[in-house]
């Protein structure tokens, strides 16, 4: 009996680790897939990649946005974490290398610098170590729906300097038209508004110099108090406390206010919810850097704020998953992600494979930035991120002081170290 | 000692020795069960309440910052507004939602016309997914394409909406919860009902007793049970009150509308503060035991 048992344990072990024992590696990459084109392209990419390395399989495991956020931590945790992941870098990264969970790459920098862009390399490191790289740019603008502000007597040009800006608003009010969308329900949307007069109030180091020397700026109290007066001309749509993100992109498309700023992203999406399921026509769309010239601000006017999103590599993944990585990232594969209009990849030039001329321009944009800020919720971690949507929010609706909204952040971030 | 109990291959009385073995078999999963997945939860939770942790590896040491957690929820505004909204939802419950369904259980009780199919509308809500029907109320409290903004406006009132109001959102989940969870209340009572002997009423009748009469001096006494019971699970259910708040308003607008539960997710889960959170999950818990210890030793005590 004791034989037979043994002789089946046995059996089982050489079943489970006969693959590797024939030079079989399997690399597991874990991302948000909800897009069919985006997954056919991965898929695309994992198949070729394995027939050019007999012997690698790559796992593609698609989840959901919010689902992927909720499952990463366990999945780290467990014996079998994913190879690859997705990551938005900044303080949830940060985390992730603290607790000593992902791979040091520093040796393939150079390989990196040969697919990607300088900021994508340096957007996943941590103190100098290599945990990842970048895949995918986007860039937070004005987004205009031009029939809607001629209307008002409003053109383009006066968007450029944050006293047109804010003189917009006042002649679209009077013409009965909303200025802004935004979402306050989800917060994330009007945390651009703090994130860009935090970038012009102090420049392309503000950020680093709130980190550094904490939310007591002169920089930051000036940028509260200007999304404070902001939110006294009362910009916002009716009920935008209470709007999620669909919501209000939606309104967006189907023409209930004039702009809104957020991510490149809102090009697809305000099509997608709006009623007619167009939204606005290409022509009609115009997309506007952040206003410069905010008052006493030391910023250049070209610093920009968007996102710097692609994956980080575990500390038990096998040497190939960053091979594929590597290749993943490459103007080979991006090319069909600019192609299709599914994002900006960080590849060198990706910008000419971009057919979608707002994306071109989306591009060209975030090439011209003297500094590309990381989404601040993103960069400055979990917790101190979620108080600066908390703020950004409270500050917009002029429920809270610059002060307050200061010292709210300084204490979540006394208490993160 | 009864016959079929005797007719058993062994004994299943406590008194000897052998029964005490026989009961320790049949309890052991039951205990383990509970052990593993209730006892040691609890016990990790309180421990992680003392730490500064992420959530991600065991704590270290020097995250250990002592009852640093607890006096952070103390001083924590949005903590403090979450057991008001919490309060609320226990008022709301006794005073509107009980009443309520008891009102319904007495019209819908006996064997009237149509009483079956009203029964099953009111209680259709209570199996509804909560996600569900926080979505439905989401949309019927929109300001702009709302159904109450809708009709108001067909009044001569601007938009209304209630969700967009930080103080007023808590009103919004109330009337949620009350038409979600009345239902089962209320078929509580009619269960109760269906159990008082016919023989009262008749009796009531032909002393010459009216509707009201019967109904407070026979129905109530008859169900006191059944209401005390419902009682005890509607402060429960409060307490641990969660998911309509996420599709309702996600604690919003302003962290106005918060619950302990809702509070205890976005900002321990959310971000990643999972000490703070076990700290808010122990609060929770000191609550519900010593809630419930006191009531069943207070109310319930003769039940």
């Amino acid at each position: 009996m004791k034989n037979r048992v043994l002789g089946a344990l046995a059996l089982v072990l050489m079943a489970t680790t006969a693959p590797s024992l024939a030079g079989d590696t399997t690399v597991r990459m874990l991302y948000i897939g909800d897009t069919k084109a985006y997954n056919d392209i991965l898929q695309g990419a994992a198949d070729a990649f394995s027939a050019a390395h007999p012997g690698v399989k790559i796992v593609l495991e698609p989840m959901e946005n919010e689902a992927l956020k909720a499952k990463l931590p366990t999945m780290l945790q467990s014996n079998t974490p994913p190879d690859i992941f997705t990551s938005w870098g900044g303080g949830v990264m940060l985390a992730h290398e603290e607790a000593g969970y992902l791979a040091d790459v520093t040796s393939e920098q150079a390989n990196f610098g040969k697919t990607v862009v300088p900021s994508a390399i340096s957007a996943f490191q941590v103190d100098g170590k290599q945990v990842g790289v970048a895949t995918d740019l986007s860039l937070v603008s004005i987004y205009v729906n031009k029939p809607l502000i001629a209307k008002a007597g409003v053109t383009v040009d006066d968007l450029k300097t944050w006293d047109g800006f804010k003189g917009a608003i006042t002649k679209l009010k009077a013409a009965g038209t909303t200025p802004l969308l935004t979402s306050g329900k989800d917060e994330w949307p009007v945390q651009f508004y703090l994130g860009y007069l935090l970038l012009r109030e102090g420049g392309g180091g503000a950020i680093d110099e709130v980190k550094k020397h904490g939310f007591n700026s002169p920089a930051f109290l000036a940028a509260a108090k200007e999304l404070v007066d902001l939110g006294k001309m009362q910009p916002f749509q009716d009920g935008w406390l209470s709007k999620t993100w669909p919501d209000s992109a939606g309104q967006f498309g189907d023409g209930q206010g004039a702009m809104y700023l957020m991510g490149n992203w809102i090009i697809a999406q305000q099509g997608q919810d709006a009623k007619d399921g167009k939204g606005i026509a290409p022509a009609d769309l115009a997309i506007v850097p952040f206003p410069a010239g905010v008052p006493g601000g030391k910023g250049l006017g070209t610093e920009t704020l968007g996102g710097i999103a692609g994956y980080e590599i575990s500390a038990k993944a096998p040497p190939e998953a960053t091979q594929f990585l590597e290749y993943f990232a490459s103007r080979d594969v991006q090319k069909k992600i600019a192609e299709g209009g599914l994002g900006i990849p960080s590849a060198i030039g990706s910008a000419e494979d971009l057919k979608d001329p707002m994306l071109q321009l989306v591009a060209q944009q975030i090439a011209a930035s003297s500094k590309h800020q990381n989404f601040l919720d993103q960069d400055l971690g979990p917790d101190v991120g979620r108080v600066f949507n908390d703020v950004a929010t409270a500050l917009a609706a002029g429920t809270m002081s610059p002060e307050e909204a200061a010292a709210a952040l300084q204490e979540a971030m006394d208490n993160s170290k | 000692m009864s016959t079929a109990a005797q007719r058993l291959p062994f004994s299943v009385s406590l008194r000897g020795q052998r029964g005490w073995k026989t009961a320790l078999i049949f309890v052991a999963p039951a205990i383990l069960l509970f052990t593993l997945f209730i006892v040691l939860p609890i016990i990790e939770a309180g421990g992680a309440s003392l730490y500064n942790w992420n959530g991600l590896r065991a704590p270290s040491p020097d995250k250990f910052i002592g009852l640093g957690n607890f006096q952070q929820l103390l001083g924590n505004k949005t903590f403090q507004r979450a057991l008001g909204n919490t309060g609320l939802l226990i008022a709301a419950s006794l005073l509107i939602q009980l009443p309520m369904a008891l009102g319904m259980a007495a019209l819908l009780g006996g064997r009237r016309w149509g009483s079956v199919t009203f029964r099953m509308i009111f209680f259709l809500p209570f199996i509804l997914a909560e996600v569900a029907a926080g979505l439905i109320f989401h949309y019927i409290f929109d300001g702009d394409v709302g159904l109450i903004s809708v009709v108001g406006q067909l009044f001569g009132t601007g938009p209304i909406a209630l969700l967009a109001d930080p103080n007023l959102a808590i009103i919004g989940i109330l009337v949620a919860a009350t038409w979600k969870y009345f239902g089962f209340h209320m078929m509580l009572y009619i269960a109760g009902m269906q159990a008082i002997d016919k023989s009262l009423y008749e009796a009531a009748e032909i002393d010459g007793a009216n509707a009201l009469q019967r109904f407070i001096h026979i129905t109530v006494p008859g169900i006191a049970t059944t209401i005390r019971l419902s009682i005890f699970f509607a402060i429960l259910g409060c307490l641990q009150f969660f998911d309509l708040v996420v599709p309702l308003t996600g604690g919003g607008p302003l962290n106005g509308s918060h619950t302990i539960v809702s509070f205890l997710y976005y900002f321990g889960i959310g971000r990643m503060r999972v000490g703070f959170g076990d700290a808010v999950g122990v609060t929770l818990f000191v609550f519900c035991v010593v809630i419930a210890i006191a009531y069943r030793w207070l109310v319930m005590r003769d039940d």
